[in-house]
């Protein structure tokens, strides 16, 4: 018995001095290689490897830009200034799964190194310290302050210690799209007045000319729904207008929004198709791109689907119009951009550089040619040739000029409680179990349930 | 005497090889169980919110989420799931079972085909049904149509029919407790069924009287199984409802879920983490006293 014990002991400690051969192997391999490269690099500073996660992948809308940016980016910072970065890109396959990832990160203070801010993320950053000031590089530069522009930078400063913690990368500005084939068929034209709106959706149902006036869904965060839900409150004169410009908003039941969500109410009843309530985005534009309704909000980003081949039938493009919503009301907000996680100050001059190039001028000209985001001032002009392959984008920027009501998005005004639980709360509204009054209701204990509410 | 120390000595040895053989299952149940459910339990009594230190509140989230009517929907759902897949689920599949096992000439087609929902994952379920019920597009509404039925509901997005048509995908499919309950079946010694055979019983006779009784351990067993695996179900109801209409498919992992990553409050998805737990705990000590697992026949 003695014997077995010993032979097994032996084995054993023979599999574990095994284990600390190899490993030590590997470790000695790696030492190796690191002195190799940095014999090779001898004559740059140590090149800086930055952790990046995007969601802009694979169909989303920017992906082609993403990738672009990180091609041009590797290129350019391969050995230009005597500098080399890299990037370290991390996929993730949502932007809802990008934003509860960034949320665990912040408080726990394992961002990447650069990151977006949206949701809640760059709150928490700041109020952990673990976000970087970068006033003092933009104000080294004055090129590139000018390419961002007064109000980008006022509006990634609006914090209380006046820090400029979140570059923005474009302007969001959105109206809707129709189809002038439907409305020609059915004697309309864009709504002034949301009274206009009702009667031309009638219009359209009596028409025939398509399944359903308007291209609604409910799922995931409403997108296209809250867009018409926003558009009804911000331009509901002074008091609807100041609701959808106040970030993170006390109570949903006001006059206001509880008539807002009466009139959305009707409209996934009697104007949407059936799978309205409950779908997801893509059901939605594949609706309007497949003709089969007349109406969709969106921004400018979607534009290249309408000449998409494998989306849109030829000559879709020439059918699509775009108007501002009623009352020359329009979603028009900086997105929440990028920010820098406190690293090694290496790491956070790399970092800045990436943000840089991603919105100086050339960046927010891909920004605008690639994915259809709108350049953050006007001294970004439009190529004759951009506005004449993209002329929807044109004419919605031309249109722009004419704005009266200027307003936010639910997401940006809303806790992302209150936003989670609306998607719950549409099909009970439209199905009759609930009324626009206790959707409201409801909404204001789901935004009391969010951690930040009121804390603000 | 001598014998005696010797045989002391035998099992002083083969405790020492039990112990070493059950170190590493012990260590990483410890570390990957023992430890989390303490910390669980532990942050279950503070107020720890996303980025704040946690303090300790009692049982304050405790009395919140009793007083949270979504929570006691979330549990009323999930008592109602764990009770139907603990009675008519396991009861499909041991009728499967008991059909298959006469092994007619489709039987082993038929147990494929069954095996198929099981073998694909739940997120590809969750797609195959919003498109199978898409009230535009779908074939239940299509075929509904054709046969004379118009205005078939959005199944998902409806208050009267959300439930079922989350229940309807993961009920049927109980080819797990099928495949359980046959191997099962193959342990029955072939001279007990031969006997009643002999003595003029019927295949449905010998079922009732003998095959179903023999196998009351590994009914319960799947019982077990199909009650909390009613306390994992998460993505396909991600997928489908979202937990809505309002909260009619509201269940405890999404709430707890949605606590934790969108209202971001940490400590009171612990409590709700534990609640859960304790569920599973008490449906596992019921089932087993129901079915007495375990216990010898007098």
């Amino acid at each position: 018995m003695k014997l077995k014990s010993i032979v097994a002991w032996s084995l054993a400690g023979v599999i574990c001095l095994n284990l600390i051969g190899c490993s030590d192997g590997k470790n000695k391999e790696t030492q190796s290689a690191v002195r190799e490269d940095q014999t090779a690099e001898n004559d740059f500073p140590a090149p800086v490897e930055l952790s990046i996660s995007t969601f802009r992948v694979g169909t989303h809308s920017a992906a082609v830009a993403e990738a672009r940016y990180f091609k041009e980016f590797q290129e350019y910072y391969n050995g230009v200034d005597r500098q080399k970065i890299t990037l370290k890109v991390e996929e993730m396959p949502s932007d809802e799964e990008y934003y509860n990832q960034m949320k665990i990160r912040a408080a726990s203070n394992t961002l990447p190194d650069v990151f977006e801010g949206k949701d809640g993320v760059l709150e928490l950053a700041v109020e952990n310290g673990i976000a970087v000031d970068m006033s003092k590089y933009v104000n080294a530069d004055e090129q590139y302050k000018k390419e961002l522009g007064e109000s980008t930078i006022a509006f990634g400063s609006d914090w209380e210690d006046g820090g400029l913690y979140n570059i923005s990368y474009g302007l969001q500005a959105i109206g809707y799209f129709y189809n002038k084939e439907m409305f020609d068929k059915a004697g309309i034209s864009p709504a002034k007045t949301w009274d206009e709106w009702t009667s031309n959706l009638e219009a359209l149902k009596a028409s025939d000319a398509c399944k359903a006036p308007l291209s609604m869904m409910t799922g995931e965060n409403g997108w296209t729904t809250n867009l018409i839900l926003a558009s009804i409150i911000g331009t509901s004169e002074e008091a609807g207008n100041r609701f959808m410009n106040t970030r993170y908003v006390d109570t949903y039941q006001t006059p206001e929004v509880m008539d807002a969500f009466s009139q959305i109410q009707e409209m996934l009843q009697e104007y949407s198709l059936p799978d309205a309530v409950g779908s997801d985005y893509a059901t939605a534009a594949n609706h309007f791109l497949n003709e089969d309704t007349a109406i969709i909000a969106n921004g400018p980003w979607m534009t290249p689907d309408f000449s998409d081949p494998d989306k849109a039938a030829e000559g879709f493009d020439q059918k699509v119009g775009v108007a501002l919503f009623p009352k020359n009301g329009a979603i028009y907000q900086l997105e929440r951009g990028y920010s820098i996680a406190k690293s090694t100050k290496e790491k956070e001059d790399a970092a800045f550089k990436f943000i840089q190039f991603k919105t100086n001028a050339y960046g927010q000209t891909i920004h605008l040619e690639e994915a259809g985001v709108l350049p953050l001032t006007s001294d970004i002009q439009m190529s004759e040739d951009y506005k004449q392959n993209n002329p929807h984008v044109a004419e919605l920027v031309e249109l722009l000029d004419t704005i009266e009501y200027k307003y936010q998005t639910i997401d940006t005004i809303s806790y992302p409680t209150a936003i989670s639980s609306l998607g719950t709360l549409y099909p009970q509204l439209v199905d009759g179990s609930l009324t626009a009054e206790e959707l409201v209701r409801l909404l204001d204990d789901a935004a009391a349930k969010d951690a930040s509410y009121k804390n603000e | 005497m001598h014998q005696r120390e010797g045989v002391t000595d035998w099992m002083n040895i083969k405790k020492r090889w039990l112990v070493l053989f059950l170190l590493p299952a012990t260590a990483v149940f410890i570390l990957v169980y023992a430890i989390p459910v303490s910390m669980l339990t532990a942050t279950s009594l503070t107020d720890w919110i996303v980025a704040s230190t946690p303090h300790f509140n009692g049982i304050d989230n405790y009395i919140r989420l009793f007083h949270d009517p979504q929570f006691i929907s979330a549990i009323k759902n999930t008592l109602l799931w764990m009770l139907l897949q603990s009675t008519l689920h396991i009861s499909i599949g041991v009728i499967a079972a008991l059909i298959l096992a006469r092994k007619k000439f489709y039987w082993k087609f038929v147990r494929t085909v069954y095996m198929f929902p099981n073998i694909i994952s739940s997120a590809a379920i969750g797609m195959l049904f919003v498109m199978l019920f898409n009230p535009s597009f779908g074939f239940v509404n299509q075929f509904l149509a054709a046969i004379g039925i118009e205005n078939a509901p959005n199944w998902f997005a409806n208050s009267k029919t959300a439930f079922g048509a989350v229940t309807i995908t993961w009920l049927p499919f109980a080819a797990t407790v099928t495949i359980l309950v046959m191997a099962e079946m193959t342990s029955i010694d072939g001279a007990i069924l031969e006997a009643a055979r002999v003595d003029g019983a019927t295949e449905f006779q010998m079922d009732v009287y003998i095959v179903l009784p023999m196998m009351k351990n590994i009914i319960g067993t799947t019982a077990i199984l199909g009650a909390t695996s009613m306390l994992q179900k998460l993505d396909i109801i991600l997928m489908t409802t979202n937990g809505g209409p309002g909260d009619l498919t509201l269940n405890m992992p999404l709430y707890v879920y949605k606590t934790a990553f969108t209202a971001k409050q940490f400590g009171l998805a612990n409590a709700s983490g534990v609640v859960m737990i304790l569920m599973g705990l008490v449906a596992v000590g019921l089932i087993n006293r129901i079915y007495g697992i375990g216990k010898k026949e007098c």
